[in-house]
């Protein structure tokens, strides 16, 4: 019957922490992150649901913005990542480690039964 | 109605800031740019879209004041009539005979104050200098709040904007709006004023 789409389901759980990444190594904006993901192995993420999660990462002081003039074309948001959201960057790379091991530990041991 | 106007729309309904709104219709266009794609494919239906943002609770300087009013009834009525008898004042001796006279002004008095700044602040939105015939005072009236700058018509933020060079500009806000939340670092302000009124 119907295969569940894991990778949909963890991109969904991972962007926030993606996004964070992306921005670890360099301001950029929305379209470049989305671009840099699906270089990635991310599936396509929609501009729908990048933008609300840079505004709430923002909100929570992890990334910040200045406005960028292009040449042609409206102006644009370059994102960047401020301290908190450096240290909010290492938590998140922990808490996936953690439940990478735990999804280990629990596939590898049999189920104790009382 | 447009995607833009209609996302535009959507998010004041929400109580987003006039800043806010502009912010997020920029984004759009920018992505639009970038991607080639139309704005419903990238963000789909401008009604979903706009329940992406959060709800801002919205309070005027009115509702605070009405607000102070209550509290200060409030506190009276406790102070007075609950905590000096124990310690055996009455407070009678100070007010007179109609004991909760007092608070009961300050009660109304913080609505009736309450609503000064917010009608003072239409009637200013009204006849704002910049502002054009067509009344965002009228809008902000329909949607009960005081979300609709004086200077800026709807038009204005309708982001109709043709191809050519956009003017930049800041826009003012009448008496008795709230201050704008910071929304991030800025080089220029992102809210324009259309050029057409």
């Amino acid at each position: 019957m119907g295969e569940i789409d894991w990778q949909q389901e963890l991109n969904r759980a991972a962007l926030p922490h993606a996004v964070l990444a992306v921005l670890s190594n360099g301001e950029s904006h929305g379209y470049a992150i989305i671009e840099f993901l699906k270089s990635h192995g991310f599936a396509r993420s929609k501009g729908g649901t990048l933008y609300p999660l840079l505004k709430r990462l923002e909100d929570q002081g992890l990334v910040e913005y200045e406005w960028q003039h292009v040449e042609a074309g409206p102006a644009r948001k370059q994102f960047s990542l401020t301290e908190q959201g450096r240290v909010e960057l290492q938590r998140a790379a922990a808490a996936w480690r953690q439940m990478d091991e735990s999804l280990a530990g629990i596939r590898a041991n049999r189920q104790e039964r009382q | 109605m447009s995607y833009n106007r209609e996302l535009a729309f959507n998010l004041r309904i929400r109580g987003l800031s006039e800043e806010e709104v502009s912010e997020t219709l920029d984004e759009v266009r920018a992505h639009e740019s970038a991607t080639g794609s139309a704005a419903e494919d990238e963000f789909g239906p401008a009604k979903e879209y706009a329940t992406q943002f959060p709800k801002a609770k919205q309070r005027s300087r009115g509702a605070m004041i009405a607000t102070v009013g209550a509290a200060l009834a409030v506190a009276y009525v406790a102070v007075g009539l609950v905590i000096l008898p124990f310690m055996g004042v009455d407070i009678r001796d100070f007010v007179g005979p109609l004991e909760l006279l007092p608070a009961l002004v300050l009660g109304l008095g913080g609505v009736l104050a309450g609503f000064l700044p917010t009608t003072f602040g239409r009637f200013h939105a009204h006849t704002g200098d910049a502002g054009p015939a067509a009344s965002p005072a009228a809008v902000s009236a329909l949607f009960g709040n005081d979300q609709f700058p004086g200077t800026c018509s709807g038009r204005a933020h309708g982001f109709d904007h043709g191809p050519g060079p956009q003017p930049r500009g800041r826009i003012g806000f009448r008496a008795g709006a709230r201050p704008l939340r910071r929304v991030g670092r800025h080089r220029t302000p992102s809210v324009r004023i259309a050029d057409d009124h």
